[in-house]
């Protein structure tokens, strides 16, 4: 309900100009996370679509293949070089990907939606399989209001996401906001990595310090008498 | 109710975490083993990437076995001297281990060769177990043989006296076994007892009462070299979920320790068999059957 609320007093403060915003534009990664779910809404001009895309930071990454030889199904790897960490499109009205391609700028500022190559194709479904692409529609609530939940998954890499907004009319782009949703790791997450990474002796001297103790403890209580 | 590993980066759920460390536990105690070469591919199973679940496997083997050593030490059933020749093949083998799977992780092969690897372990150490069952019970019942024979290790060169197991053999054959257990502690994670007390047995020809000693004195340095190795050079192991299984493993094994001595021998050696034959047939399926998804993206 409360989501609600929010977009209503959106409504009245931004007036008739499309726009969005977010629940959060922070997420904190820490030992609790089993992802998050973040609210996207917003208002259009009724005469015009809009085009969402959810871009994370670009990273390298490899692409496996599975490939039968034989009776087995082997690996088959190739490295990528600035691969976006999550991908989402939304729209309203509902675009395929096809649709999508007859943008040209929209196509330029995204590498991941640029052809129809099945490379990219690849990606996107090796993407989706881990939550971290993403094709809806938007919601539409009453007047020229929509919304849409979707879930920032568990395995989402720290970093920024750009959150672009493109409003068409007439088949061309018209508008464009962008906004920023960070995601940074935090707590005793963002510490261990942070000590893994940065001073991996202590981070080896503390483990193996708490699972002789651990270890030790537990015999001792569990131990038969 | 799930809860995250910071450097799998993905989230887990507790109970199954704690099932999997109980039951791990649970069979060591019951067999006498460490565990690690039933932990890694479970954890596999269950979702963990490859090389994290080594890089884990390690710190579990080495907090296992290291209490163990403790206690043999009070005893004093350690051969140091044939210990210490087997750690130094031990850990030219772990660096080997280690750069191997770090070579594996880069070309995006971890899987493929872990899971043969450990099916082809799972099975020959099943065999072997079902088979000297087998032996004592039907062929030698009423025999008495010999535990070892004289083998082409005796014939090596370079001989030197182990005075504690009172043996007169080449210092290559301990070198060559601890390189070889080494390179698999690198590669799988696992300590490798159930290798290396029947190579200790058997091909030595070391007595009983100081093997168990002197490989869980082996396992436990290889294993506390080898944590600082994927520690440096592959950055793989889990603080939250090496505590877990730890803990969980230890529950696991004082149950199994107050009920192994009313279980006959016997039957156990043959339901570990069998367990060791189940888990390998699960990975063996795993790398013929059609995979659900055929593209899997990793960032590195």
């Amino acid at each position: 309900m409360y989501k609600y609320i929010l977009i209503i007093i959106f409504f009245f403060k931004i007036g008739f100009a499309s726009n969005f915003s977010l629940d959060q534009f922070e997420i904190e990664i820490n030992s609790n996370f089993l992802g998050k779910e973040v609210v996207l809404f917003g208002n259009k001009d009724k005469d015009s679509d809009v085009i969402f895309i959810f871009e994370g930071e670009n990273k390298k990454a490899k692409l496996t293949t599975k490939v039968k030889e034989g009776f087995l199904w082997i690996n088959e790897t190739k490295e990528l070089n600035n691969q976006p960490s999550f991908f989402a499109i939304f729209t309203s009205p509902k675009k395929t990907l096809n649709e999508i391609f007859l943008y040209s700028s929209l196509k330029d500022r995204h590498l991941l939606i640029s052809n129809h190559s099945l490379e990219l194709h690849k990606i996107r479904k090796a993407m989706k399989v881990k939550n971290l692409y993403i094709e809806e529609e938007l919601e539409s609530l009453s007047g020229n209001l929509f919304l849409k939940k979707f879930l920032i998954p568990d395995n989402i890499s720290p970093g920024n996401i750009k959150v672009y907004m493109y409003e068409i009319k007439n088949n061309e782009i018209i508008k464009m906001v962008s906004k920023n949703l960070q995601i940074k790791k935090g707590g005793i997450s963002f510490k261990l990595e942070k000590l893994l990474k940065t001073e991996s002796f202590i981070y080896i001297i503390i483990l193996i310090a708490i699972s002789l103790l651990l270890s030790l403890v537990t015999n001792l209580i569990f131990r038969k008498k | 109710m799930n809860f995250y590993l910071p450097i799998a980066e993905i989230s887990i759920n507790i109970y199954i975490l704690i099932s999997l460390g109980v039951g791990i536990g649970f069979i060591s105690g019951l067999f006498g083993i460490g565990g690690g070469f039933i932990s890694s591919p479970l954890l596999i199973l269950v979702g963990i990437p490859p090389a994290v679940a080594v890089g884990t496997t390690t710190v579990q083997v080495f907090a296992s076995t290291s209490t163990g050593v403790v206690s043999h030490f009070q005893r004093k059933n350690i051969d140091y001297q044939m210990g210490l020749t087997m750690v130094i093949g031990g850990l030219v083998g772990t660096l080997f281990g280690v750069l191997i799977l770090n070579n594996l992780k880069n070309i995006g092969l971890i899987d493929n060769y872990l899971n043969s690897i450990y099916i082809i372990l799972l099975i020959i150490t099943a065999v072997f177990i079902l088979y000297e069952t087998a032996k004592v019970n039907i062929v030698h019942k009423n025999k008495k043989f010999k535990l070892h024979q004289h083998s082409w290790i005796h014939g090596l060169p370079f001989k030197i006296k182990y005075r504690k197991s009172k043996l007169y053999i080449s210092v290559l054959a301990p070198l060559l076994i601890g390189f070889f257990i080494g390179v698999l502690t690198g590669l799988t994670g696992i300590g490798g007892g159930f290798i290396l007390i029947p190579c200790m047995i058997y091909f030595l020809g070391m007595k009983t009462i100081s093997v168990i000693g002197t490989s869980l004195f082996n396992i436990t340095i290889v294993s506390f070299v080898s944590l600082f190795l994927q520690i440096y050079i592959n950055q793989n192991i889990d603080f939250v979920l090496a505590l877990g299984l730890i803990v969980s493993s230890s529950i696991g094994a004082a149950l199994a320790a107050r009920i192994v001595d009313i279980l006959d021998q016997e039957n156990l050696k043959v339901t570990f068999g069998m367990l060791l034959l189940i888990i390998s047939s699960f990975l063996a399926y795993d790398l013929f059957r059609t995979p659900e998804n055929l593209f899997i993206i990793n960032y590195v």
